[in-house]
């Protein structure tokens, strides 16, 4: 495959099924890729994998999620006695094994998240988070009754979009402004988001408004819930939101069209752990410290 | 079937109807004691059972230990029993699986990955498994039997010359640590918060002025008037939950919320078979709370204000963990925010769900 193909591929995939996680396209993309490969040395193949996840990172799609998904992919795939007469065979095992788990990811937190849903809840969320809707649709049809508001989330106002699928499984849901986050505070029991990318530290960088409406909710107490794969457990350790490199903050084509950053809008924020009570990931409830231990298993 | 065998079934299937109504009638004594009978319990139905690989155990153990948590939903520490029971046939079983395997599972990458490899479906025989899983288990109980020493072994390290300190209703944990601190000759004071409506502490109070430590006994109206005088407060608790937040005795919640506001450091001294790999989802959580009869609060005297008047006694309050400064355990000092990590080595994540 060159170059081209698996921008191909990739855009491909994330047409066919909009559900699907741009990580898991892009690690679906890796895969095939692997298969196809004619790369007759180990290093060759990685140069394979890096270069084509570079140029998966030219498209609009989450950079956060692109990154950490191929780059755990990378570092779980070589991760084995590779010797130079089967590199191929096992790496292509390994790389479905991991591509296998990403695809069970989200059903395990949806039903290990639904303990966390009762009825007479009242849950404010964030944007159009996948993993969080469907924790939410499974929730009401396990006959929960429970409301929902959600951000309209500008600048893509997928907020609508959110509203307009609770509705169809019968949750009652109302969109609200972005700065009404802190007016409807007071009136929710918990916050729950999706995430883009978990960084090491244990925050989380997502759709931009997650940082003041967790800070929001951290002074009014109530609990905010993060619901991600472990797949988007990124290395990084942003401090601050300057912190957080241009390529994650910025689409890929509004960097490349040279425009003045400053006078643009980041589209994520970074949300520090200390705002977020419990992660629901594929790997457990977890609370954000435990995320650095994660990470160390995989890279160290 | 050899004589006897038939026996020993319908023996062992009393002993577990026993327990279970014990619990529904909410006879329990202790939790050191609870955690004992079920282990023994446990052992009891391991050894007898027949079975060929471990998938099989491990089903038994789970189906035997869902009818166990059924007496009594609420406690924690059947569950955690179970769970590490569990914990210990998978283990012993991949410890055979590697031993009989030689060197080559010691290297292993798998353990290294991030993801949950290809499920082990613990298939293989392995004839041993019996013998090594009860001895294993054995092992867990001396652990608990011993924590309650541990710990009180660990009490001059927190208890100073003039400390005041305040504690709230019974905790068998925390009277072994003051009395341990006394008998080094240290000089404290102790706040007994009677906790009512049960008025434990009462109890609590008796047994330490029994000991010749300078006890005062205070209800819980006081503890705001109390605390600005108070050095730190050292409590006990039922269980604790996988976020370090605690199931202890109503009215710790207004306690540590109190000692939050004056800072001052909240220890809690609990042994490790307290700690639940739940958490705390909601209030309404049906396995969370225990309601007690409201006989302490409105005397049958009164019976005809209950049509007009909801009268409840919840047992447990839920303390957040920011509440909390550490936790004195039988493995030593740990920070709650820590906790993760002890759940992570005790209970296996497919055990969480019994």
């Amino acid at each position: 495959m060159d170059d081209e193909a698996v921008l191909n591929h990739f855009n491909e995939l994330m047409r066919a099924d909009p559900e699907m996680s741009s990580a898991v396209a892009a690690i679906t993309t890796l895969v095939k890729l692997m298969e196809s490969s004619k790369a007759e040395t180990l290093s060759g193949l990685v140069d394979t994998i890096r270069k084509a996840t570079s140029m998966m990172l030219t498209t609009d799609f989450s950079y956060a999620s692109i990154t950490s998904g191929c780059e755990q992919f990378l570092r779980y795939t070589t991760l084995a006695n590779l010797q130079e007469t089967n590199f191929q065979k096992i790496m292509l095992h390994r790389g479905k094994v991991f591509l296998n788990n990403a695809l069970k990811a989200r059903a395990k937190i949806v039903s290990m998240a639904q303990q966390f849903v009762d009825d007479g809840t009242t849950i404010l969320t964030h944007c159009r988070s996948r993993v969080v809707m469907q924790v939410l649709k499974a929730a009401a049809l396990q006959k929960k009754r429970f409301t929902v508001f959600v951000t309209e989330s500008h600048p893509d106002k997928n907020g609508y979009a959110a509203k307009e699928e609770l509705s169809q499984v019968g949750i009652p849901t109302t969109v609200i402004l972005d700065s009404a986050v802190g007016y409807i505070m007071e009136r929710v029991q918990m916050v729950m988001v999706g995430a883009e990318g978990i960084v090491e530290n244990g925050g989380i960088i997502n759709k931009i408004g997650t940082y003041p409406l967790a800070v929001c909710a951290k002074q009014m107490n109530k609990p905010v819930y993060v619901v991600a794969e472990s797949f988007k457990f990124v290395r990084a350790f942003p401090l601050s939101q300057r912190d957080v490199p241009d390529v994650y903050k910025y689409r890929a084509s509004t960097i490349r069209a040279g425009k003045d950053l400053e006078q643009e809008h980041p589209t994520v924020d970074y949300t520090s752990p200390e705002f977020i009570s419990l992660m629901f990931t594929d790997l457990g409830v977890l609370t954000p410290s435990a995320v650095s231990d994660e990470l160390i298993k995989l890279y160290c | 079937m050899p004589a006897g065998e038939g026996d020993k079934a319908s023996g062992l299937k009393e002993r577990i109807e026993t327990f279970v109504d014990e619990m529904k009638k909410g006879n329990s004594v202790n939790s050191c004691e609870i955690a004992i009978n079920t282990i023994n319990l446990l052992i009891r139905i391991i050894s007898q059972a027949k079975f060929t690989s471990a998938r099989e155990l491990l089903k038994h153990v789970k189906a035997e230990g869902k009818y166990l948590q059924a007496g009594d939903p609420s406690e924690n520490i059947i569950g955690n029993m179970i769970r590490r029971v569990l914990k210990i046939i998978r283990e012993e079983y991949r410890a055979i699986i590697a031993q009989e395997s030689g060197m080559e599972r010691a290297v292993n990458f798998e353990d290294m990955s991030l993801a949950v490899d290809e499920e082990e479906d613990y298939t293989k025989l392995t004839p041993s498994l019996k013998a090594s899983v009860i001895e294993a288990i054995s092992e867990l109980k001396t652990e608990i039997e011993g924590g309650a020493e541990n710990i009180a072994a660990m009490a001059p390290n927190y208890i100073h010359e003039n400390d005041i300190i305040l504690t709230i209703g019974r905790s068998r944990t925390v009277e072994a640590f003051f009395k341990s601190a006394a008998l080094k000759k240290i000089k404290f004071q102790v706040l007994v918060s009677e906790c009512a409506p049960f008025c434990h502490g009462h109890e609590m109070a008796k047994n330490l002025a029994e000991a010749k430590i300078n006890t005062t006994l205070i209800t819980e109206c006081q503890l705001g008037t109390i605390m600005p005088r108070v050095n730190k407060v050292i409590i006990g608790t039922h269980s604790f939950m996988a976020n370090g937040g605690l199931k202890a005795i109503t009215g710790t919640n207004i306690l540590a919320l109190l000692a939050k506001e004056h800072n001052k450091d909240v220890i809690v001294c609990s042994n490790l078979y307290k700690l639940s790999p739940l958490f705390h989802s909601t209030m309404k959580h049906a396995s969370f709370n225990k309601f007690a009869s409201p006989n302490e609060l409105l005397d049958y005297e009164d019976a005809e204000l209950l049509a007009k008047v909801e009268v409840i006694a919840p047992i447990f309050d839920y303390v957040p963990p920011d509440l909390i400064s550490m936790v004195v355990s039988n493995n030593g000092p740990q920070s709650v925010s820590f906790v993760y990590r002890l759940v992570k080595d005790y209970y296996h994540p497919d055990d969480v769900e019994l």
